[in-house]
């Protein structure tokens, strides 16, 4: 069985009252049970909050349900007037996600919500079993206090939809008997399920004692609680009166703390309310709204824990406080004696002195307090969410059972027709297509999605670059083989039928009935709804977003994988990092991983754009004809790829990126290094500082962060744990690629170059001039060789970097440059593999990096190499490198002059995957991991 | 206001970008000056990359997204 779970409930403000903690618990118990058994689906409207936090408690628990977030719809509250055209369209957009989610049980956790917030109800009941939860029906004993009001409108017509549903699972039988008798329902649509308390809800342990716990509360000696709501029915006030008339003696030992979250009007009227009954400041101690951890700890040590509530649907606080081991009493009223069960812990609220003889039975009997101690242990252990959802399951799975089929949908309306959007009525146009007309039709066809008969061979003319962009991506742009016209039809089409004749109508009403559930038919369906009734009152702007949703709920083909290119796309400085994006980028577009097409887009203007002239660039192919760059659509199933280091970018798009992670988008980034948190002082303060940011940032994001080697993750891990302190994403590693280019021909060299390669041993130094390349230190020691005598040539080839000015005077003034010593600024592949391939060896001090991808180039071509001795090097190569240590010029150019009369022999190279397997690598580090 | 020290400021770097030994001197010479040097840079920053922009771009809607919004202002009673 398929189930989709509203989970409304816990994002509204009812998420801070018991319904949210309700139906997280429920939800949480019932996803654990029905594992193996039957899948189920959240539902989470994008224009609320409260996601993120139930969704990581589920993962906490190893629970990864897949869920589905509609929307953003917003300004659609019931209170305003002015929102009640959006409203209704939202309505139909909800309604038309429940009809073609193909879930065969729909439950609303809560579905009385929307009046002051942006929770959205579907319009009809949807088609499938419907279930919901039932907390109470309390208003609708006093309906008439809500008047003529909008307030009562609302109340009412969710009232109707609760009626109407299929099963209602009552919190309590109370619960259950009201509204049998209230709505007039059969009793065999509604099924008591309880409710439970959670597992931290417990007594005291033994020799727990926080001395500064009460200090902090304001309380100064033995206390009798309550906590809960503080509106009318819970009879809150009561309690002064009720506690002042205790003996002087045993209410001077006691306070009265009424714990729960009270506004200033509201704090006044109690306050005023104690000081009525004659009860002074240090007797009634208000500590507002607790957290739990302060809640369960005042249920622990409180003397007599006291709810005078007239209406309840169930009253978790009486149960929590029994799970922790307090004497409790209640009112005789509503749902509250079931829970305790216990007839010697109840009271009549209605008087006073019922309460106060209650309190005062307890207070001045300690055997007493210790039965109603035991009795109320014992009862709370009989509630557990565990059951609570068991109860669920059953009477969901009894009612499918009994459940004899779908509400009828609206039948979709098919025609032959020429133009569409005239077809009074037709919302499913059918094409009768064939060479001759095809390509008239397509462009209606893309505009008015219908059903396609094509009779005879497919057209023998190409397929346009942009419809083979709109079918296959990028692939299909640089192959065109990948798409032909059957696929364009299917494509732009809900179904595609080839007939040799046109003479078999019952074949064609069997091919028409069998796509009346097509998602495209039924969001025809929906279109011509709100066209027709909703449409005339909107907005564009307002009707956009309508359409935007609407259109984003239809399931996609392909997952697509969205590589994030902003800062490559609008300045690729050639750095080493950019070449893993190029080189990871142009494979995945051209190959990309089976069943995902590939989109890079950039963030401009706030929005993340397609980036189709970069990734035509990356190509070396022209941008389709009418290809727009624009906004990035997300309906949830898509991976987002952070392939480059977007640390300007980032803090911008960020946000965008949580609500896109909100809805269901996987969070990937790759991690080059760490080396700003490494070696701080080989980087500028501002980019330290940038780059922290952007690292917790891509920390909170990330589902999985990918290493470009164990070292940078074995960093990454350490850092996470130390300093980031949350949640710990996946940390995988994946290889980069390492290819030579196939250069027979060597470039010609400036003569200077080549004679200063061909006549003495010359050593290469390859990237950016930066602190941590080390350069500064590999000049002075080839200064100090140079002075020894010592014949031998340093080239540099790397772009200027920061922090680096004085050294960069030194290269430019020196006095060897030229002839001993030459700088190449810009130096492109085929001539850095040249100098790769004429010089001695490749000299490598840098003290930090996240790969060193030029020590894996020197030696792919069998070059020696002279590296500082890394952890990461010694991983990426082994031993093929000779390593050296220390950082004074002296230890560098003796080890130099000791290795140009050495010569030693290196180990053999390590195999180095291309890059056409690291690429493939990482695609499947990213495909192993689920999204939160 | 920000909007015109914005504009200013992108201006200004266009024309320091297309001057290498230009931008250098500057930058050797604002990074003596660590506060200015850090409040220019996350200004500049700002200036390029504005913050996120949650609603629907009507101009730039997502092309399906605006296939579904034509059809229905067609079927819109006139």
């Amino acid at each position: 069985m398929k189930i989709d779970i509203d989970m409304q409930g816990i994002q509204t403000e009812s998420r801070h009252r018991g319904i949210g903690r309700y139906t997280r618990a429920t939800t949480t118990e019932f996803l654990r049970l029905i594992q193996g058994r039957h899948d189920a689906r959240l539902l989470f409207n994008a224009a609320l909050n409260g996601i993120d936090e139930p969704v990581a408690d589920l993962a906490s628990v190893n629970l990864h349900p897949s869920r589905s977030v509609f929307g953003p719809l917003r300004r659609t509250a019931f209170d305003n007037p002015a929102n009640e055209a959006r409203r209704e369209a939202a309505e139909r957009v909800y309604s038309h996600a429940l009809d073609i989610g193909g879930a065969d049980v729909v439950w609303f956790t809560s579905l009385i919500e929307g009046y002051k917030d942006d929770a959205i109800m579907p319009h009809e009941l949807p088609r499938q079993l419907t279930v919901a939860t039932l907390y109470d029906i309390i208003p609708l004993h006093t309906v008439d206090d809500l008047g003529q009001s909008r307030a009562r409108d609302w109340y009412m017509r969710r009232i109707d939809m609760l009626r109407r549903c299929d099963l209602l699972l009552a919190i309590s039988s109370w619960v259950r008997d009201d509204a049998i008798e209230r709505l007039g329902l059969d009793g065999s649509r509604i099924v008591t399920i309880g409710a439970g308390v959670d597992a931290r809800f417990r007594p005291a342990p033994r020799n727990e004692h926080d001395p500064g716990f009460n200090r902090r509360m304001g309380i100064d000696r033995p206390f009798v609680l309550y906590t809960g709501g503080t509106d009318k029915r819970k009879n809150v006030e009561v309690l002064f009166p009720a506690f002042a008339a205790l003996p002087a003696p045993l209410r001077e030992r006691h306070q009265l703390v009424v714990v729960g979250s009270l506004d200033v009007p509201t704090r006044r009227r109690l306050e005023r309310a104690a000081r009525a009954a004659g009860l002074d400041a240090a007797q009634v101690v208000f500590p507002g709204h607790v957290p739990d951890e302060d809640l369960i700890r005042l249920y622990q040590t409180c003397a007599l824990f006291v709810f005078p509530s007239a209406q309840e649907g169930f009253g978790l606080p009486p149960l929590e406080a029994m799970a922790c081991g307090a004497p409790v009493i209640v009112n005789n009223a509503t749902s509250l004696p079931e829970v305790v069960n216990d007839p010697s812990a109840m009271f009549d609220a209605s008087a006073p002195s019922s309460i106060t003889a209650a309190i005062r039975s307890v207070l001045e009997d300690p055997a007493r307090t210790d039965a109603l101690r035991e009795a109320g242990i014992r009862r709370a252990g009989e509630c557990t969410w565990s059951r609570v959802a068991a109860r669920a399951i059953g009477a969901i799975e009894a009612a499918s059972a009994r459940f004899t089929g779908e509400r009828e949908a609206t039948a979709p309306n098919y025609a032959p027709v020429n133009n569409p959007s005239d077809g009074a009525g037709v919302q499913i146009p059918l094409y009768l297509m064939d060479r001759t007309n095809a390509a008239a039709l397509i462009p209606t066809l893309r505009a008015w999605p219908g059903l396609v008969e094509w009779q005879g061979l497919f057209p023998a003319t190409p397929v346009s670059e942009l419809d083979r962009y709109r079918v296959g991506g990028w692939q299909a742009v640089v192959s065109p083989e990948v798409v032909d016209w059957s696929l364009v039809l299917a494509h732009e089409s809900v179904d595609v039928r080839q007939v040799d004749v046109r003479q078999d109508p019952h074949a064609r009403r069997q091919w028409i009935q069998d796509n009346a559930s097509h998602p495209l038919v039924r969001q025809r369906i929906a279109e011509d709804d709100i066209a027709a009734r909703v449409a005339p009152r909107l907005d564009t702007a307002d009707l956009a977003r309508i359409a935007d949703a609407l259109d984003r709920l239809r399931p996609r083909a392909r997952a697509r994988w969205l590589v994030d290119v902003t800062h490559i796309a609008s300045n690729d400085l050639g750095t080493g990092i950019q070449r893993v994006v190029r080189s990871v980028l142009v494979r995945w577009l051209r190959t990309p991983p089976v069943g995902v097409r590939i989109e890079p887009i950039v963030f401009r203007g706030g929005q993340y754009h397609h980036a189709h002239t970069y990734a035509a660039e990356l190509l070396k192919v022209h941008v389709p004809v009418g290809l727009v760059e624009d906004t990035v659509a997300i309906t949830g199933k898509e991976t987002f790829v952070g392939l480059d280091w977007a640390m300007e970018s980032l803090p911008a798009s960020a946000e965008l990126l949580w609500t896109w992670q909100r809805a269901g988008v996987g969070m990937h980034f790759i991690i080059h290094d760490l080396l700003p948190i490494t070696l701080p002082e080989a980087f500028h303060p501002q980019t330290r500082e940038s780059f922290n940011r952007w690292l917790q940032l891509v920390t909170d994001l990330a589902d999985a962060m990918h290493c470009i080697s164990r070292s940078t993750a074995d960093e990454l891990t350490t850092w996470v744990r130390t300093e980031h302190g949350n949640r710990m994403p996946t940390i995988s590693t994946f290889p980069l690629g390492v290819e030579v280019p196939s250069t027979s021909q060597p470039v010609q060299l400036d003569p200077a170059v080549d004679s200063a390669l061909s006549t003495r041993p010359s050593f290469l130094m390859v990237g950016t001039i930066e602190p941590r390349k080390g350069h500064e230190q590999a000049l002075d020691a080839f200064e100090l060789l140079w002075e020894s005598n010592a014949d031998v040539t340093l080239l540099i080839v790397g772009k200027q970097g920061w922090l680096v000015g004085e050294l960069i005077q030194r290269l430019e003034r020196h006095v060897e440059r030229g002839q001993r010593l030459f700088w190449f600024e810009a130096c492109p592949d085929v001539m850095l593999d040249t100098l790769y391939r004429a010089s001695t060896a490749l000299l490598v001090p840098s003290l930090g990096e996240g790969f060193g991808l030029p020590v894996v180039e020197a030696a792919q071509r069998g070059k020696p190499v002279i590296a500082r001795s890394l952890k990461v090097f010694r991983e990426i190569a082994g031993d093929y490198p000779s390593y050296f240590d220390g950082t004074s010029p002296a230890a560098l150019a003796t080890y130099l002059a000791r290795w140009l009369a050495e010569r030693p022999m290196h180990a053999p190279r390590n195999n180095w995957p291309t890059w056409d397997e690291a690429a493939s690598v990482l695609a499947g580090r990213i495909q192993e991991v689920l999204p939160r | 206001m920000m909007r015109l020290i914005r504009t200013l400021l992108r201006r200004l770097m266009a024309v320091i970008s297309r001057h290498p030994r230009l931008k250098r001197g500057l930058v050797d010479l604002v990074y003596r000056l660590p506060w200015v040097d850090m409040r220019l840079r996350q200004l500049a920053s700002r200036s390029i990359h504005t913050s996120a922009f949650l609603d629907l771009d009507i101009e730039r809607m997502p092309e399906d997204s605006r296939r579904s919004l034509e059809r229905i202002q067609a079927r819109m009673p006139r």
